[in-house]
């Protein structure tokens, strides 16, 4: 976005929540759940939604969410009971519980669809609900691809542990034709690894350009490039941090010629582990972040007459701070901290998220109002379905 | 006209567009509330729909013909509807009349944190166990017996190779296993099989189907037959208590209440989530040690063996796993004895040395008696 050509006002987003008054909302909200034997748990999630949203404020107006408790509670009871057959099955039919993961990855699509078209009738901004184009047909369209690559894996999988189950003598397996079936998976999972990035784009662009403010259209204007040079970079930078590791293993391992073999042979998987796990997590704080970076400073809303952009800027150094001290916390506090981690993390993402727009907020025209089931969304959330961006 | 009582300031939305009017809405005594900019309006509260108060968000109110309105004026909804409920002009609903004063109130919040950790520990402690317990017993017979009914193919092809006991040696090991089984056995096929396995060294487990498996490392280990028989106890009682199906139960019970705890948490990883899980997963393998060793003795004596055995044989597989420790991975220093790798592949059979090596508590029994 050109930002200098246009003369935008800058509309800085606000998180008003404390940590203090969550505490006793989100404590209520378990006591009550226990209490009601969990169906009090509709009523929690939408007073937590409730809570984070109307604290969200933009230009001196709040966001709303208009879910109720018993739209919530009816699909969160079919999808529990869904889940409870499912969870059965796989735990004593490992293969018939293969066999039903397959199906419901063949449901994916229509989960995100539904469940987005729900987030967004449920979100308001100065009584204008927010929108999602329901279409099932693209969505299936972008989502075949690595489904079909998952079923592919499975299935093979599946193929090689009954080839290597019916050879009783291991080694026949080097005659087999077992031998093959991990070659297989291994270039499978390459492809899928190579495509990534353009599949992550183009379910971005999907999601971004079928939402909707009112009548007005949200716009992805970034390019798949953006993506593969996002992961291009994380994976270089892990790269060199890896080399040093292993140089300072490398280092270590040779230098204590004075200590008992035994301890300096020790020390290299525990310098390893201090090495990775910290690698491992700032990797992924940083495709997070600059993905979150990426996908809002590209997401434009309306029409060429009154545009508007958005600019967020996250660090991947105080996320990464953010996520080190909020697991921290959680673990030490045994889990009582949650709440103020949770407004900690929501209200710097408020605060490094500014909306720019060439008018006032005022021109927005409000769209038909239709009800969407909460299916899809409780559905998603028991199969812990990550939906959205 | 109506009089009116107070003033309550914010914006009003039309609801065919984002324009907003900062806007007085006049309330009167009689439950009227309007407005006169952009264009008068009144209308009576019942018709009116207010949401609930969530700490100290913005209020909305739904007004007929597509209105909103919000203020962050709190109190003054609050006094609004407190005044035209006891008039009998509205009626609240249970969750909007209580929930934000329990949700606000000091004690209130301790109280409920209060029952939240004695719940939580309660359901741990005896809840989860007595219920998998009683739903474990309750269940089909063949359920529990087909819980991962490809687990010794799996056994069999990575860690374990054809046992090279002497057919005679086994022979007399399966008639001392057959002089064993309970009477009842519940239509469960107990079924005593021997193996070789350098990976696993001496060790023996029982699956859920009723097939209990000896490594030759063990029948080697033993001083005399009476050991096996200990061994050979422990684990039929793993088998008749559906220990397998239990565990199972266990873990989804267990995920239940760290669900019910952790809520709508997207931001929190589940590696925060998998510690308890795991420190839980250990106290629960020690009290279904603790069942089969029960089992175990109470037969003992019908049997007329000594529980010492039991105790003697332990202390050898203790010491022949750490010396097993001591040269093969030197890192172990946590000395869970064979804590191999098959308990990730399969989680659900009884490897008895695993999670839980016989603690000193755990050998008192059978050397007291």
């Amino acid at each position: 976005m050109d930002f200098e050509a246009k003369s935008y006002t800058r509309k800085p987003f606000e998180f008003t929540g404390k940590a203090s008054e969550y505490f006793g909302i989100w404590i209520v909200n378990i006591i009550l759940t226990i209490l009601t034997l969990g169906i009090y748990s509709a009523w929690a999630k939408v007073r937590t939604n409730q809570y984070f949203y109307g604290n969200t404020q933009l230009d001196g107006s709040a966001f709303q969410y208009l879910a109720t408790p018993m739209q919530i509670l009816k699909s969160r009871i079919i999808a529990a009971i869904l889940f409870t057959i499912y969870y059965g099955i796989a735990n004593v039919y490992p293969i018939a519980g293969t066999g039903l993961l397959a199906i419901i990855l063949l449901l994916v699509p229509a989960i995100v669809v539904l469940s987005m078209s729900f987030r967004m009738r449920n979100t308001a901004y100065r009584n204008v609900t927010f929108g999602f184009q329901r279409d099932f047909k693209r969505a299936y369209l972008i989502f075949a691809g690595p489904v079909v690559a998952s079923i592919i894996i499975i299935a093979l999988s599946v193929f090689a542990e009954i080839q290597s189950a019916e050879i009783q003598n291991p080694e026949a397996v080097e005659e087999g034709g077992s031998g093959q079936a991990p070659f297989a998976i291994l270039a499978a999972m390459l492809l899928i690894f190579l495509a990534f990035p353009f599949w992550e784009f183009l379910q971005t662009q999907f999601i971004i350009n079928n939402t909707k403010y009112g009548t007005s259209e949200f716009k992805f204007e970034a390019t798949a490039g953006k993506f593969y040079k996002l992961y291009l970079s994380a994976f270089a930078i892990a790269i060199a941090v890896g080399a040093l590791i292993a140089f300072a293993v490398g280092f270590f391992s040779s230098f204590d010629f004075s200590f008992d073999m035994h301890e300096s042979a020790m020390m290299i998987p525990f310098i390893m582990a201090a090495g990775i796990f910290p690698l491992y997590l700032w990797m992924f704080t940083y495709i997070q972040t600059k993905k979150a970076n990426l996908v809002y400073n590209h997401a434009a809303l309306g029409t060429d007459s009154n545009n508007s952009a958005f600019e967020s800027r996250l660090t991947v150094t105080y996320m990464f701070y953010l996520y080190i001290t909020n697991t921290l916390a959680i673990t030490l506090s045994l889990g009582l901290l949650i709440p103020w981690t949770m407004v900690r993390m929501a209200r710097y993402r408020a605060q490094t998220i500014t909306f720019l727009t060439q008018t006032d907020l005022d021109a927005y025209v409000a769209d038909q109002k239709e009800q969407v089931s909460a299916m899809g969304e409780e559905f998603g959330d028991m199969f812990d379905i990550e939906v959205g961006i | 006209m109506h009089k009116v009582f107070f003033k309550i300031e914010g914006w009003l939305y039309d609801g065919a567009s984002s324009k907003r009017y900062p806007i007085s809405l006049n309330c009167s005594s009689d439950g009227v509330l309007s407005w006169d900019e952009p264009e008068a309006r009144s209308y009576p509260i019942g018709l009116l729909s207010f949401s609930s108060r969530i700490g100290n968000t913005p209020r909305f109110i739904d007004f007929p013909d597509q209105y909103r309105f919000e203020t962050s004026d709190n109190n003054a909804v609050d006094k609004l509807l407190n005044t035209c409920t006891q008039k009998g002009h509205v009626k609240p609903g249970l969750v909007d009349k209580w929930v934000h004063k329990i949700e606000s109130s000091k004690r209130l919040i301790i109280t409920s944190l209060g029952l939240v950790i004695i719940t939580c520990w309660l359901s741990i402690q005896y809840g989860i166990p007595y219920f998998s317990k009683q739903l474990a017993n309750a269940l089909p017979v063949e359920l529990a017996t087909s819980i991962g009914s490809g687990t010794l193919d799996i056994m069999d092809e990575s860690l374990m190779s054809p046992s090279q006991l002497p057919e005679a040696r086994s022979q007399a090991l399966q008639t001392i296993f057959q002089g064993l089984l309970p009477k009842d056995q519940d239509g469960i096929p107990l079924k005593l099989i021997f193996r070789k396995s350098e990976i696993v060294g001496a060790n023996a487990f029982a699956l859920p189907s009723g097939t209990i498996i000896f490594t030759d490392e063990m029948v080697e280990l033993a001083e005399n037959d009476d050991e096996l028989k200990t061994i050979m106890l422990h684990e039929i009682g793993h088998v008749m208590h559906r220990h397998s199906l239990r565990h199972v139960i266990q873990q989804s019970g267990l995920a239940l209440v760290v669900l019910l705890i952790s809520g709508d948490v997207s931001g929190s990883s589940a590696i925060i989530l998998a510690i308890p899980g795991l420190l839980l997963e250990a106290s629960y393998s020690q009290a279904i040690e603790f069942e089969a060793d029960t089992y175990a003795l109470t037969n003992l004596t019908r049997h007329n063996i000594s529980p010492k055995h039991f105790a003697a044989i332990m202390e050898r597989l203790e010491k022949s796993h750490q010396r097993d420790t001591e040269t093969g991975d030197p890192l172990d220093e946590e000395n869970e004895l064979s804590k191999v790798e098959f308990e990730d592949s399969e989680r659900s059979f009884k490897d008895y040395f695993s999670s839980h090596p016989p603690t000193q508590a755990r050998l008192e029994r059978f050397k007291s008696l």
